[in-house]
């Protein structure tokens, strides 16, 4: 009997195999059979564009995956409804879902061959998006007509060198985001207090704060949100890119701050000055208790208890935040500089586009991330509580205070979004550490760096 | 041996056509995913579609010489199990021996105990973490009012502590459970046994400890088996109470290799650590069932 069990077991791992080596060689024969699929399905769109627009359009669905619905709905709904009153053939199918679920559900479509056909590109995926080869080279869509589309950003083309690959272009930056501080109007005003603009200045406020009893700020640190605020900070420092080559130093030769194996936290100067501050920070005791324990909602709840008297949070929260609870006089500043006491202009931007490779509409789902960038779009934004869409021209700005939208201001080159990318890659390795510091874990600058350098380490095992 | 298997294929062929659709899907969702997971853990693939190339044993070399994080979640796991079965062996037990007394609200009491266990695993988790929130959380504010200055503590943000918070909520949620099959174990032996244990002299705690806790040893193997693997399939708990933190020190192995999947995209990393996890899982099972419980049950009444 344990002959013929072991002989069942052989042959069942010999037939999982055979299986295994013809799922592989199918997947290598998917990804040459697409770049061909490609090439034919934008051949067609050409040829069949001039057809189309005479004949009566058929109805058609775009499948559109984003991760950022729950952070303001009312916006996602609204500009759903308005593209699909303005191209009344196409309807939406939103596919939803949170970020950690995004990631996961993103794969296993990209997988199976069954990705949406506007996807929603997240950093941390953009090389396993890349590679599989699910984007389409939207460069053309983005030059014709004399760079119709590509001069309506902010910025031009390059406004997507994230998203860049050779000479292609694979992804569209759609909108600018950052850290915020929010602040309790009532608190300051009773004591008399200006919104800190630097971290010298939140070290003073601080002081006086803590005397009268208030949290200074207060941070969340479980989901990793804090860490990636931190980061994103240094894609402030885009405040002072503005000349040539500043962005390749921040970048590095290999990449980003984390982004390779080689890279040593340690050895990057940006990082050391960044780390340094931060250090000043959390030396100076202006965060809440137990930050690596907090999450976003501890966080809030110290706020709007009226306990912590600022809150920094993500501008991608704003909306909800404001939404739940409309009693707390709520004021939105800038987040503090990171680099030499300059105010920050810019931060790093968060929705990005990209089109499916193997898309049955191609033409419809460039026609929805054609008017997601737009400023009719833009506009539906500020109205509704949703992003900023900085990277639009044409914007209306002029009605930002309405909305209690001070962050409106930043003039964001939209080469921030390289930089914040890199942000949220070094974030998901460094959370556990960045947390750490700012709960005063690290007795100093060195020995957080080391700890650095460890979860580089640790990370690249996996490759 | 061989003839007499294919003689008993044949003769009961009706009953292997009865069980095919049910041994296609074991192979199609469970050997062959198996097998794949064991194949993809020696293979080069991260970051991209399909794998790349053959790495060897490289991953499992990395795996138990460099990766501390690895070792923190094995060792946690390891830490969990032995609070987890200890407590499960011990609690529900107390608890279904003072419920098979025959109480006036025992159902009431019965329903009480087994309720944490209904409830979803991502609800307990959000109510326990709002019990150990730091500042505003149930336990900070009750140390506030009572002038109890060590309640106000930030419980989860403690690296020494924070892993026994999750055992503390595990035990929470899986005790009434266990008490409910402790409880099925009890009521079925026979009443005449200890009837007749008291009629020969014995008090309560003498039936207690020689009749009914040697006769729960099924239930205590099966409680034991089941609560070992539920610690090594932990993961809800750890991403709604601490995601990990803090410093890796509440990570456990099937939450480091989801983030391994998630966070990195190593496949192959996370492949070895899941043959791994499964080795782990069927030693204890073989140990647990063999070695510590190997004596037959049986009872002559």
């Amino acid at each position: 009997m344990k002959k013929t069990i072991l002989w069942i077991i052989t042959v069942v791992f010999v037939i999982s195999m055979i299986f295994t080596g013809i799922g592989c060689k199918q997947e290598e024969t998917t990804t040459e059979e697409t770049a061909e699929e490609v090439e034919e399905v934008a051949e067609e769109t050409t040829e069949e564009e001039t057809e189309v627009a005479e004949e009566e359009k058929e109805p058609v669905t775009i499948s559109v995956g984003t991760w950022l619905y729950a952070h303001y709905p009312d916006f996602w709904d609204a500009v759903i409804e308005s593209f699909e009153a303005k191209y009344p053939y196409i309807t939406v199918e939103l596919r939803a879902s949170s970020a950690e679920t995004y990631v996961q559900t993103l794969t296993g479509e990209v997988q199976a061959g069954t990705a949406p056909d506007v996807i929603g590109i997240y950093a941390i995926m953009w090389d396993y998006l890349k590679d599989s080869e699910v984007l389409m080279d939207l460069t053309p869509a983005l030059t014709e007509n004399n760079n119709e589309w590509a001069d309506s950003f902010v910025g031009g083309i390059d406004a997507h060198t994230r998203w860049k690959v050779d000479d292609g272009y694979y992804g569209i930056v759609i909108d600018s985001w950052g850290i915020v501080t929010l602040y309790n109007k009532d608190i300051f005003t009773e004591l008399n207090l200006e919104v800190p603009k630097t971290i010298d200045e939140a070290i003073e406020v601080s002081a006086v704060l803590k005397e009268n009893d208030y949290i200074p700020v207060a941070l969340s640190g479980t989901a990793g949100e804090s860490t990636s605020w931190c980061w994103a900070l240094i894609s402030g420092l885009v405040n002072i890119a503005f000349n040539d080559g500043l962005l390749e130093d921040l970048r590095g030769p290999n990449g980003a701050y984390s982004a390779s194996k080689d890279y040593k936290f340690s050895e990057d100067p940006i990082v050391i000055k960044w780390a340094e501050e931060l250090f000043k920070l959390a030396q100076a005791d202006i965060f809440n208790e137990g930050i690596v324990a907090s999450d976003n909602q501890a966080a809030q709840s110290l706020f709007y208890a009226g306990k912590a008297a600022m809150l920094w949070d993500g501008s991608w929260h704003i909306a909800n935040l404001l939404a739940a609870a409309p009693e707390i006089p709520v004021g939105i500043a800038l987040p503090i500089s990171f680099y030499d006491n300059e105010p920050i202009k810019a931060q790093g931007a968060m929705t990005s586009f990209g089109v499916n490779n193997v898309s049955e509409h191609p033409e419809e789902a460039l026609l929805f991330a054609k008017y997601f960038s737009s400023a009719e779009a833009g506009n539906l934004s500020i109205e509704k509580g949703g992003p900023v869409l900085l990277t639009a021209k044409g914007v209306d700005t002029s009605i930002a205070d309405e909305y209690n939208r001070a962050y409106l201001e930043l003039d964001a080159p939209t080469f921030a979004a390289d930089l914040y990318g890199d942000a949220c890659v070094a974030s998901t390795l460094s959370s556990l550490a960045v947390a750490g510091l700012l709960d005063g874990k690290f007795a100093s600058v060195d020995e957080f760096l080391a700890e650095l350098d460890e979860a580089q380490e640790q990370y690249y095992l996996g490759e | 041996m061989k003839k007499n298997f294919f003689k008993q294929l044949k003769e009961q062929k009706n009953a292997y056509l009865f069980i095919l659709p049910a041994l296609i899907l074991f192979f199609v969702f469970f050997l062959y995913p198996l097998f794949s997971t064991f194949r993809y853990s020696f293979l080069d693939w991260a970051r991209s579609v399909s794998p790349e190339g053959f790495k060897g044993i490289q991953n499992y070399i990395n795996l138990f010489t460099k990766d501390t994080i690895f070792r923190v979640s094995l060792a946690n796991n390891f830490k969990l199990v032995f609070v987890i079965v200890l407590s499960q062996i011990t609690i529900p037990v107390f608890l279904a021996l003072l419920l098979d007394a025959k109480l006036k609200a025992r159902a009431f009491f019965r329903l009480i105990f087994f309720m944490p266990a209904i409830i979803s695993t991502v609800i307990v988790a959000a109510i326990w973490k709002y019990i150990f929130y730091p500042n505003t959380g149930l336990i900070s504010n009750f140390g506030r009012i009572l002038h109890l200055d060590f309640l106000n503590y930030v419980w989860l943000a403690d690296e020494r502590i924070a892993i026994y918070i999750i055992a503390l909520v595990m035990i929470w949620q899986l005790t009434g459970y266990n008490m409910v099959i402790y409880l099925a174990n009890l009521q079925s032996i026979p009443e005449e046994i200890t009837e007749a244990a008291i009629v020969d002299g014995a008090n309560n705690w003498q039936v207690i400890r020689k009749i009914k806790i040697p006769l729960l040893r099924p239930s205590i193997n099966i409680v034991t088996t089941i609560m070992t693997i539920a610690v090594f399939k932990l993961y809800e708990l750890i991403v709604f109470i601490t995601n990990g933190g803090p410093s890796h020190t509440t990570n456990v192995l099937t939450f480091y290799l989801i983030k391994r999947v998630t966070t990195g995209f190593h496949y192959s990393y996370a492949c070895a650590i899941a043959v791994i996890l499964t080795l782990i899982v069927v030693v204890l099972t073989i140990i647990i069932n063999q070695v510590i419980f190997n004596k037959k049950y049986e009872m002559d009444y």
